[in-house]
This record gives structure tokens, C-alpha cells and sequence, in this order.
């Protein structure tokens, strides 16, 4: 068990390198030409959000808001192109990869993947209803039913 | 007798075969009855459990079915977002088609509002407070009873379970229901066959819920409702009035019939709100249908067996009541005295034996008769000679009573002098006993005389020898004094010489003169008596001479009275032997005279004996004689009653 433990921590270490050489890779290119915006329910007072911090949500690594809200990640399914452009440039793997890491992360911690959606619809009305909901859509999706918040780090 | 052997045997073997066949034919219809009863009551129960663990476990199949769709997560996610992509709808959708037994399933969200539907014009509806909408508010699943649904306007049960929010467990993001089509499950019921096809309204399956309201009711049964009608209405009501275990069977009245039922109870589950009674009907008439043939079998089997049992038993009574007539008028011959007749028959059976016997019984009966003639005759000729003999036999005894008379007065005059010799005998023996005792006392005298002659003798030696010595020592005595007197003589010469010395010694001799002179005359006075003591010897002597004289002629008287003491003696003893021998031949002749007397007082005593028994036997003699006489008679009467018999 303390060798699976650091292995991983080896593993999320490395992870978080590519990471971040990722995000510098991409950072000219997303900056000029966001493909999607992050959307929280109306009630959350976050405005703005890391990309790590983003990563952590979407590992279900952190839980809870810092106003003491839990936090639910929504997901596309995975057949969507949206999802491909967020696992890449957010979580810096493909969509297959971080199925392996949910069936990885379902053995050791029990912990199961973000519930997906199928339609900007159903994400944004998710969002609306779920107060500690959080999800990202495409920027010409966006409605008032819920608030945009901006990634810190890009212009 | 007025009954022939004939009519009672076929009176008792109809009766009998009846009675048997009925009786056996009743107990066996009973117990095929019960046995029957006891089996359709143990199929009908066994069919009503089996029957409701069938709609148990389909119930139980359906809400474990919802269940698990109200796990399923895309479900839950899009509960919140009200189905906006519709995936609940088409998931519904298909399920309802791939189940068959779902008559409407839908989703509604927390606030109450159905957000997808099978029927479609439900969408979008608000249904307010339902219970079902409360339990999923609770977290709890519910179930309804089988009655009409506002919702869907047919019969059917409602099951429900509340969606929690996948990511929040303690959120309740809507409800799932699903109605069971309530119809579906009613033909299910009717399609389970307690009788063949073609018989359904003579066994059926009810199934009712405790408050008695119907739930199921057979197709031919109308005018009633799941849930609404009461299961009285349709003739049922007995059904209510069942024990309240979980299965059992019974005999129950109603509707238009007695019914044979199997039933089984199902408490309340969580699939089911209510606690519903599977009935399984059957009618009695249909159930006991193959035991009217075995009853009409038995009537007309006890019939025919009557009918075939009377006219045997006719012919068989014929058979055995002819030969018996025959055999009656054989033996009232027999009984007239008739025995020339025989009989026969050629029957091997018991009555063939009868026949045989009473033909033997003749026979031997002519035989015995023939016997008896003959010996009627004997008997006279022998009575007459007895008669002879007893009367010669009266006359002798009266003689010979007589004769013992005679003798026995002789006996008597015998016995008497024999009693006299035996006096006289006693008489002589005392005398011959008194001698002898006289005669022992004279020889003890003898004796004792002849023993004090001898101590004489012996007393008289012993003085003899004793005076010899005397006469000896008396010899010895005078020496003795012949001595004394010289030894005197002497001191007397003594005393004189020294009495002339003393004189001659003047004054001092004087008194020396005095002590001789006195032993002087000491010794004078020893010598005179020496001399005489002498003179006595002397006459000792003389004495003791004669003594021995008188001694020895005293000796020799001694000696001859011992020799005629002994002789007499010898005289004696001669005497007492004698008187012995006299005794002893006494005595003989006492005992020898008692023995005769003896014996002739037993010859007279036998002697009476017999004279009385002479008497005896004479009066005897005469009784027997007349008795013979008697028997004379009667051997003649004997043989003239035997001739009468026709031989």
C-alpha cells in the first residue's frame, strides 16, 4: 500500500510538470481563441479560478468551494469535441487517457467520475439548479441562467 | 318349522349378501369420498401457494427492477436538469416495451412536476400531493394497492422510488414510478386451470384483500372492480370467514354451490401494501363426480349378487332337504320297531354319512335284539335254577348256625379250666418262690457262721502262741529275780562289812554307819520282793500252762464245727438249685396255660363272628330267594316284550 501511495505521488508530481509545460504551450493559442468558458451557478461567489485549481476539481481532487460549498463537476460525454479541447488543454490528456485515470482513481479511492451531459441545455440547466455545480460550455452558449468565471493566468 | 330349510337359507344368504356388499360398498364409498377430499384439498392448497409465490415473485421482480433504475446515475443527473436531452424518456420507453407488465412509467422532479413519461400527455403535469411524491420526499419507496390510477385511467399498482442526486446522497432530485398493469396480472390469475378447459365456472381462482374487496374474480364473473368491489357482492362472502393461517383448505357454501377451496394468505411485504388471500375454488359436485358410478356399481352389483345368492341357496336347500325327508321316514319305521328295512344313499358328504349311519344304527340295533332274545331265554333258565339253590342254601345255614353253637359252648367250658390251671400254677409258683428265698437265707447263714468259726480259730492260734510266748517270758523273768536276789545278797554283805568299818572309825564312821545300815536293809527289803515276785511268776506260769491246754482243745471244737458248717452248706446249695428248677417248670406251665386260654377265648369270640354271620347270610338267604323269585317274573315278561320286535 505505501509503495502504490508513492508511486502515486510520483505520478501526480510528473503529471503536474506536463502540466504546467502545457499550459505554457498552449497559452498563446487559448489566449487568442478561447474554445470554451467555465460556467458556476449564479450563487457562487468565485469569479475568477486557476488552471491547477481547475485540474484538482476535475480530478475530484478538491471538494469544496471556499465558501464551504461541495463542489459538483459536470462533464460532456465523452463523444463530444468540447470535452476532447477541455481534457487537452485543462488536464493536459486526451479523454482516453483520463478514462484510464477515472478507472485507476475508482480502484483506489472508490472515487467515481464527474456525471456528464449531453447538450449545452442540459449543462447549463444542471448549473442552474446545483449550487455548487460547476462545468464549461462553448463561449456562443452561454445564457444568464448562470455565471461565467474567467481563468487566472490568461489576458 | 312353519319356515322350510329351504326359505330360511334363502332368506339369510340374501340378507348376507346385501348387508356384506352394502356394508363394504358404504365403508369404501366413504373412504374414497375422503380420500378424494383430502387430496383435491391438498392439490387446491399446494396450487394457491404455488400460485401466489408466482405473483409474489413477479411483484418482487418488478420493484427490484425499479430500484435499480432509480440507481442509474444518468437518470439521477438528468432528474435535475428535467430531462433535458430526453434520455429518460427513451430509457422508459424502451423498458416499457421490453417489460410487458408495465402499464405507464415516469419521472417527476422533487417539486412534483413529471418531467418525462410513457404517456405522453403527462408530461409537464404538476401532480400535487401524492403519497408516493411524499414517501420519495422521505427517501422511502412506496407501493399502492391494486385500484383505478387517476393518472392513467386503468386498474393497476403503483410502485415508486425517490432519485438522489449523484453527487449528493441526502438530495432528492425526483421520483420514479411505475404502474403495474393490474389487468395483466388478473389474466395471469384466471389463466391458472383448477378444472380442464371448458369448466371454468366450476373452478376458479379468487383473490381478495383483507378489508374483503376483490382483486381478481374469474372472466365469467361481472360487474366488479379491483379495489372497489366487495367479494359478497359476488356471492363470496364465505371467503372472508376462512381461518386466518397462511395456507390451509376447507369446504365452503356459497354462490350457487358447496366448493372444495385451497387457499393462501400473504401478509404485507414492501412490494405490497395490503394482505391479499389466494382462493382456489372447486365445486363439490365436479370434485365427487367419480363416486356416483362407484355408488351406482355398488347398488347394482349388491343386487345381482342378491339375486344369484337367493336361487342358490334354493337349490342347495333342495339338494339337502330331499334326502333328510327320505331319512325321517326310514327312522320313524325304525322308531315303530320296524329293523327288516335298510337304507342307502349315494350321497359322500355329511348327509351321506347321516344316511350311512342310521343304516348302521339299524343293523347294529338288529343285532342287539337278536342278541337279547337269546339271552332272555338264558336268564329264565337261570333264574329258575337260582331260585332252587337259594332256597336248599336257606335250609342248610339254619343248620350250621346250630353246629358253631355247640361248639361254642364247649370252647367256653375249655377256656374256664384252663383259667383254673393257670390259678393253681400262680398259686404253686409264690410257694416255690418262698422256699427259694428261705433256703438263700439259710446259705447266707451258713456262710456268715462258717467265716466266725474261722476268725475263732484264727483268734484262738493267735492266743495259743501268745500264752507259749508268756510262759517264755515269764522263764526269763525268774533268771531275772535269781539275779536281783544274788546282787541283793551281796549288798546285803556289803552293808554289814561296812558297818563294822564304820565302827572302827569312831565318831566320823557313825554316821556312815547309819547310810550303811539303811543299805542293809534296801537290800533286804529287794530280796524279799524278789522272792516275791517269784512266787507270782510262778503262778503265771502254772495259769499260762493250763491256758495253753484250753486253748488247744478249743482249736480242735473250732475245727469240727467249720467241717459240718461246710457241709450243710453243700446240702444247701443242692436245695436252692432244686427249687430253681421247680420255679422255672411253673412258670412254663403259668405262660403255656395263659396261651391256651388265649386262644380259646378268640375261638369263642370267632365263633360268634361266624354265627352271627351265619345268621346274617340265612335272613340274606331268604331276602335273595324271594328276590329271585322277583327276577323270574320279570325274565318272562322280558322275553315276551323282545318278540315283539320285527326282524
Amino acid at each position: 500500500m505505501g509503495a502504490d501511495l508513492s508511486s502515486l505521488m510520483t505520478i501526480r508530481g510528473w503529471a503536474a510538470g506536463i502540466a504546467a509545460a502545457a499550459v505554457l504551450w498552449a497559452a498563446l493559442p487559448v489566449a487568442a481563441q478561447p474554445a470554451f468558458v467555465i460556467v458556476v451557478n449564479k450563487e457562487n461567489p468565485i469569479t475568477s479560478i486557476t488552471i491547477v485549481e481547475l485540474q484538482r476539481i476535475f480530478r475530484k481532487q478538491t471538494r469544496m468551494w471556499p465558501h464551504a460549498e461541495s463542489i459538483v463537476p459536470v462533464d460532456w460525454v465523452a463523444t463530444s469535441e468540447l470535452r476532447e479541447a477541455f481534457c487537452r488543454q485543462v488536464l493536459g490528456r486526451s479523454v482516453r487517457e483520463m478514462a484510464e485515470f477515472w478507472v485507476q482513481q475508482s480502484i483506489t479511492q472508490g472515487l467515481a467520475p464527474p456525471s456528464t451531459q449531453r447538450s449545452a441545455r442540459a449543462i447549463l440547466r444542471f448549473v442552474a439548479s446545483v449550487p455548487g455545480a460547476i462545468s464549461y460550455v462553448a463561449p456562443a452558449d452561454v445564457d444568464d441562467s448562470v455565471k461565467t468565471i474567467k481563468l487566472a493566468g490568461t489576458s | 318349522m312353519r319356515l322350510k330349510i329351504k326359505g330360511q337359507l334363502a332368506l339369510v344368504s340374501v340378507a348376507l349378501s346385501v348387508a356384506s356388499i352394502a356394508g363394504a360398498g358404504l365403508i369404501a364409498y366413504r373412504s374414497a369420498r375422503a380420500a378424494i377430499e383430502d387430496r383435491i384439498r391438498f392439490n387446491l392448497e399446494t396450487l394457491a401457494l404455488l400460485t401466489a409465490e408466482k405473483i409474489d415473485i413477479l411483484l418482487r421482480d418488478r420493484q427490484q427492477n425499479l430500484l435499480g433504475w432509480s440507481q442509474l446515475g444518468f437518470i439521477r443527473d438528468d432528474a435535475v436538469t428535467g430531462d433535458a436531452d430526453g434520455r429518460i424518456l427513451q430509457f422508459l420507453q424502451e423498458t416499457k416495451r421490453s417489460f410487458g407488465t408495465y402499464q405507464e412509467i415516469w419521472v417527476a422532479d422533487a417539486a412534483g412536476t413529471i418531467i418525462a413519461s410513457t404517456l405522453p400527455n403527462l408530461r409537464g403535469r404538476e401532480v400535487g400531493d401524492r403519497p408516493w411524491l411524499e414517501a420519495a420526499r422521505r427517501g422511502e419507496g412506496w407501493v399502492g394497492v391494486p385500484e383505478r390510477q387517476d393518472l392513467t385511467g386503468s386498474v393497476g399498482i403503483p410502485l415508486a422510488f425517490p432519485l438522489r442526486a449523484s453527487f449528493d446522497r441526502a438530495r432528492i432530485v425526483g421520483v420514479i414510478v411505475a404502474v403495474i398493469d393490474w389487468p395483466q396480472i388478473v389474466d395471469l390469475l384466471n389463466g391458472i386451470k383448477v378444472l380442464p378447459e371448458g369448466q371454468n365456472e366450476r373452478g376458479y381462482v379468487v383473490l381478495a384483500d383483507t378489508r374483503g374487496l376483490i382483486l381478481s374474480a374469474p372472466t365469467f364473473v361481472s360487474g366488479w372492480e379491483a379495489g372497489q368491489t366487495r367479494i359478497d357482492s359476488i356471492g363470496l362472502g364465505a371467503v372472508e370467514d376462512l381461518p386466518p393461517e397462511a395456507t390451509g383448505s376447507a369446504t365452503l357454501d356459497s354462490r350457487d354451490s358447496a366448493y372444495l377451496v385451497g387457499y393462501a394468505t400473504r401478509e404485507a411485504q414492501p412490494y405490497r401494501s395490503s394482505v391479499w388471500r389466494y382462493v382456489l375454488l372447486m365445486r363439490t359436485d365436479v370434485a365427487f363426480q367419480p363416486l356416483g358410478r362407484l355408488l351406482w356399481t355398488i347398488v347394482i352389483l349388491s343386487l345381482a349378487l342378491a339375486a344369484i345368492a337367493g336361487a342358490g341357496s334354493v337349490y342347495w336347500a333342495s339338494q339337502f332337504s330331499r334326502p333328510i325327508a327320505a331319512l325321517v321316514v326310514f327312522l320313524r319305521g325304525v322308531a315303530a320297531g320296524d329293523l327288516s328295512q335298510g337304507f342307502s344313499s349315494a350321497r359322500k358328504d355329511e348327509l351321506g354319512m347321516l344316511a350311512q349311519a342310521a343304516n348302521d344304527m339299524a343293523a347294529q340295533l338288529r343285532g342287539l335284539i337278536q342278541e337279547l332274545q337269546h339271552a332272555g331265554l338264558q336268564i329264565t333258565s337261570a333264574s329258575t335254577q337260582m331260585l332252587s339253590a337259594a332256597e336248599e342254601h336257606a335250609s342248610g345255614s339254619v343248620q350250621q348256625a346250630a353246629s358253631i353253637s355247640q361248639v361254642t359252648a364247649t370252647m367256653e367250658e375249655l377256656t374256664d379250666t384252663a383259667k383254673q390251671i393257670a390259678q393253681s400254677a400262680t398259686s404253686v409258683e409264690k410257694i416255690a418262690d418262698d422256699s427259694a428265698n428261705a433256703a438263700h437265707t439259710g446259705y447266707e447263714s451258713v456262710n456268715d457262721a462258717l467265716e466266725a468259726m474261722e476268725k475263732i480259730r484264727r483268734r484262738v492260734a493267735d492266743i495259743s502262741s501268745k500264752t507259749l510266748l508268756l510262759g517264755e517270758r515269764s522263764q526269763r523273768i525268774s533268771e531275772v529275780l535269781n539275779l536281783i536276789k544274788e546282787i541283793a545278797g551281796e549288798i546285803h554283805l556289803l552293808a554289814v562289812n561296812a558297818a563294822i568299818e564304820s565302827a572302827a572309825a569312831g565318831e566320823q564312821g557313825k554316821r556312815f554307819a547309819v547310810v550303811a545300815s539303811e543299805v542293809r536293809r534296801l537290800a533286804e527289803r529287794t530280796r524279799e520282793s524278789a522272792e516275791e515276785i517269784k512266787s507270782i511268776v510262778g503262778e503265771i506260769q502254772s495259769a499260762t500252762n493250763t491256758s495253753v491246754l484250753a486253748t488247744e482243745q478249743g482249736v480242735k471244737e473250732v475245727e469240727n464245727g467249720v467241717s459240718l458248717a461246710t457241709r450243710a452248706r453243700g446240702s444247701l446249695e443242692e436245695i436252692l438249685q432244686m427249687v430253681d428248677r421247680t420255679t422255672q417248670a411253673i412258670r412254663q406251665i403259668t405262660f403255656a396255660t395263659q396261651q391256651q386260654r388265649s386262644a380259646s377265648e378268640q375261638i369263642v369270640q370267632t365263633m360268634r363272628e361266624v354265627a352271627e354271620v351265619t345268621k346274617q347270610s340265612a335272613s340274606s338267604m331268604k331276602q335273595s330267594a324271594g328276590s329271585v323269585a322277583e327276577l323270574n317274573l320279570l325274565a318272562e315278561q322280558f322275553r315276551t316284550r323282545i318278540r315283539e320286535f320285527k326282524l
